[in-house]
C-alpha cells in the first residue's frame, strides 16, 4: 500500500473505537448538555437557560432586536400568500388573492333600505355617482365622478350610476325617476344600478327619448357589451369603472338616434312674426318667374338634407357576412401574409406609396 | 401579394421574401414570437384625445356590428427605421390577441392600420380572408385618399374615413344577413324610465337566490 494512504486507512479503522471512548468519557465526567425549554424564553426567567437576559421592551433601544417581537412576516393572515406565491405578480396582487371566493348561490338578496332610497331622492341633481353606502374608496369615486361629469358636459344624455352592495337590489317600488332630485325623470337620462362585484346583475334604466329613439336590439346589445366588458377583470372596482366607461361610450353612439331638440325659433309662437311677414308680402300673382328655380333648388336641398338626416338617424343595421376563401399561407404567417399597402405622407419627402 | 417589408411580389406558399428575406422568424426575432394581448386602439404617441378615442371606438363598434367576422385594429406610435408599418401590421395580425367587441374573432379577418407618427408613414394590412375583398390597389387608393388628412394631423378623421371606405368596399362582396330579434324593455309605471336587465332571471322577492 502506498504510504500516502496509510494514515487515512488507520484513522478510519480507529474511528469507531475513538467515538465509543469519547461517549463513555462524556457520560462519566461532563455535565449534561442543556435542554431547550420554550417556557424559559421569557426575559428574566431563571433555570440555567442559555438565552441571554433582555431588558423589558420599554427599556430596550429602538433598533435592538427583540425576541418578543420576531420579524414580521410579509402577510400575517392565516391562509394568506407566502412570499414566493406567484399571485404577488397578478393584477390586484395579494388583496385580490386574499379576497374570499364569492359563493354565488349561498346568500339571499337584500332590498336597499327605504332610508337609503329616501337619501337618494334628496341628492342634488348633478350627483352623477350615487354611492349611498360609501362602498368605493376616494380615488375610484373621484375617477368615476370625473368620467360621468365629462359625459354630462359633452353628451346629450345624462348618465347616473348607483352603486349598491353585492347582495343588494333595488326594490321595484323605488321610483328611480325621483333619484338625484328628480334629475332622472328627464327624457335623456340613463341610470345604471350596479351591485359591486356582480355587474351581471346590473339594471339599466333609460329615459323615454332614449327608449323610444334607440332600437331595442341596440339597447340590449349595449347592456350585453357593457357587462361582458366589465367581467374581463376581477377587481369589483375595476369592473365598475369598465362598466361606466363602456356605457358612456355607448350612450355617445346612441345619441345618433335621438331626435334633435327643437330650435328656439320654432318654439316661438308664429303670431308674433306674422304681421311683419304680411306687411311685406306680395300678392301670389306678382311672383317673379325667377322665384321658381329658387323654389326648386330649395326643394332639392331640403330633400337631400332629409335623406341625410334619415340616414344618420336610421343607419344601416344589417349584418354582412363574408365568404371564407381557401388560404395558402405566405411568409410563414398563420393569419396574415402581408397583403396591404403603405403610404409616406410626410411633407418633406412628398407622398410616396407602394402596394 | 407583396412583401410587407420591401413590396417585392411573393408567391403563395413562399417561406420568405426572395428579395429581402423577410419572414415570420425574422419579424419574430425583432418583435417577439408570443401572443400579445392588444386593444383595438393602441395610441403610443398620445395623439388622440379622449373624445377622438371615444369616437373611434364607436366607429369600430359600428364596423364590427356590420361585419361580425371582421375587426380593425389601430396602432399609433413611432416606429424604428428598420420597421415598416406593414411589418408591424403583419406581426400584429399574426401575434395579436385583440380586445374587440367579440373576443372570439379570428385574425385572418382582421385589418391592422398602423400610423407611424414619427416617420410620417401609414400602412394597412389585411388578413388572409380579406385579401380577396380588399386587394392591394384598393388599399393603396384608400391610403392616398386619407393622405391629406394625415398630413394635416387629423388622425381620427383619417381613421374614420378608412373604416367607412373599408365597410363600403366590403359590402360590395358580402351578403346581408337578417337582423337579430329585438328585446323588449320593461316600462316602469310613473317614472318615465324603461328598465333593461342583462339577465331575466332576477326574481322579485328578497329571498331569491343568485344564480
Amino acid at each position: 500500500m502506498n504510504a500516502r494512504w496509510k494514515f487515512p486507512a488507520v484513522m478510519a479503522a480507529m474511528l469507531p473505537l475513538l467515538m465509543t471512548h469519547a461517549r463513555s468519557h462524556a457520560s462519566a465526567d461532563e455535565p449534561a448538555l442543556p435542554v431547550w425549554d420554550p417556557r424559559s424564553n421569557a426575559p428574566g426567567s431563571t433555570g440555567g437557560s442559555l438565552v441571554p437576559f433582555l431588558p423589558p421592551p420599554s427599556e430596550a433601544p429602538a433598533r435592538m432586536p427583540s425576541l418578543e417581537k420576531p420579524p414580521t412576516r410579509l402577510f400575517m393572515e392565516d391562509g394568506a400568500l407566502q412570499s414566493d406565491d406567484l399571485n404577488l405578480f397578478l393584477q390586484g396582487g395579494p388583496e385580490q388573492a386574499r379576497r374570499p371566493a364569492s359563493d354565488p348561490v349561498s346568500s339571499p338578496l337584500r332590498e336597499l333600505s327605504p332610508a337609503r332610497i329616501a337619501g337618494l331622492r334628496s341628492l342634488p341633481r348633478d350627483t352623477w355617482l350615487m354611492d349611498p353606502l360609501a362602498l368605493l374608496p376616494a380615488p375610484q369615486s373621484q375617477s368615476l365622478h370625473r368620467l360621468l361629469q365629462y359625459h354630462a358636459a359633452n353628451a346629450t344624455s345624462r348618465l347616473h350610476l348607483l352603486v349598491i352592495e353585492q347582495d343588494q337590489f333595488l326594490p321595484d317600488q323605488a321610483n328611480p325617476g325621483l333619484f338625484a332630485g328628480g334629475a332622472l325623470s328627464g327624457n335623456n337620462a340613463a341610470l345604471i344600478v350596479c351591485p359591486l362585484g356582480e355587474t351581471w346583475r346590473s339594471r339599466f334604466y333609460l329615459g323615454s327619448s332614449l327608449r323610444e329613439g334607440v332600437p331595442a336590439h341596440l339597447a340590449a346589445e349595449m347592456i350585453r357589451d357593457c357587462v361582458r366588458d366589465s367581467q374581463l377583470v376581477l377587481d369589483p372596482k375595476q369592473q365598475l369603472q369598465r362598466l361606466a366607461v363602456r356605457a358612456s361610450t355607448w350612450l355617445f353612439r346612441l345619441e345618433n338616434f335621438l331626435k334633435p331638440a327643437p330650435a328656439q325659433s320654432l318654439r316661438n309662437p308664429l303670431r308674433e312674426i306674422a304681421p311683419a311677414i304680411n306687411s311685406s308680402a306680395e300678392a301670389p300673382g306678382n311672383l317673379s318667374v325667377l322665384w321658381l328655380p329658387a323654389f326648386g333648388l330649395a326643394f332639392l336641398l331640403s330633400l337631400m338634407l332629409w335623406k341625410h338626416s334619415r340616414r344618420a338617424t336610421f343607419p344601416d343595421e344589417r349584418i354582412w357576412l363574408l365568404e371564407e376563401p381557401e388560404i395558402v399561407p405566405r411568409l410563414g404567417g398563420a393569419f396574415c401574409g402581408g397583403g396591404g399597402a403603405v403610404l409616406h405622407h410626410g411633407k418633406t419627402g412628398g407622398p410616396r406609396s407602394k402596394a | 401579394m407583396n412583401c410587407p417589408h420591401c413590396s417585392t411580389t411573393v408567391v403563395a406558399g413562399a417561406a420568405s421574401c426572395p428579395a429581402c428575406g423577410f419572414s415570420t422568424p425574422a419579424i419574430r426575432a425583432l418583435l417577439g414570437g408570443d401572443w400579445v394581448r392588444l386593444e383595438r386602439i393602441t395610441d403610443r404617441s398620445q395623439r388622440l384625445s379622449l373624445r377622438d378615442t371615444r369616437h373611434l371606438e364607436v366607429c369600430l363598434d359600428d364596423f364590427e356590428r356590420a361585419f361580425p367576422q371582421c375587426f380593425l385594429a389601430l396602432y399609433l406610435g413611432p416606429l424604428p427605421d428598420n420597421l415598416t408599418p406593414c411589418d408591424l401590421g403583419f406581426w400584429m395580425l399574426n401575434h395579436g390577441a385583440f380586445q374587440s367587441l367579440q373576443i372570439m374573432k379570428r385574425n385572418e379577418f382582421g385589418i391592422a392600420l398602423v400610423l407611424d407618427t414619427l416617420g410620417q408613414r401609414a400602412g394597412i394590412t389585411a388578413g388572409y380572408a380579406l385579401e380577396r375583398h380588399l386587394p392591394p390597389d384598393f388599399l393603396q387608393l384608400l391610403l392616398i385618399s386619407v393622405g391629406p388628412r394625415l398630413r394635416k394631423g387629423a388622425l381620427a378623421s383619417a381613421v374614420e374615413s378608412v373604416v367607412a371606405q373599408t365597410a363600403r368596399r366590403l359590402k360590395t362582396s358580402a351578403r346581408p344577413a337578417p337582423r337579430p330579434a329585438p328585446v323588449q324593455a320593461v316600462v316602469l309605471p310613473g317614472s318615465g324610465l324603461s328598465c333593461f336587465e342583462p339577465l331575466r332571471q332576477r326574481s322579485d322577492s328578497a329571498t331569491s337566490l343568485r344564480s
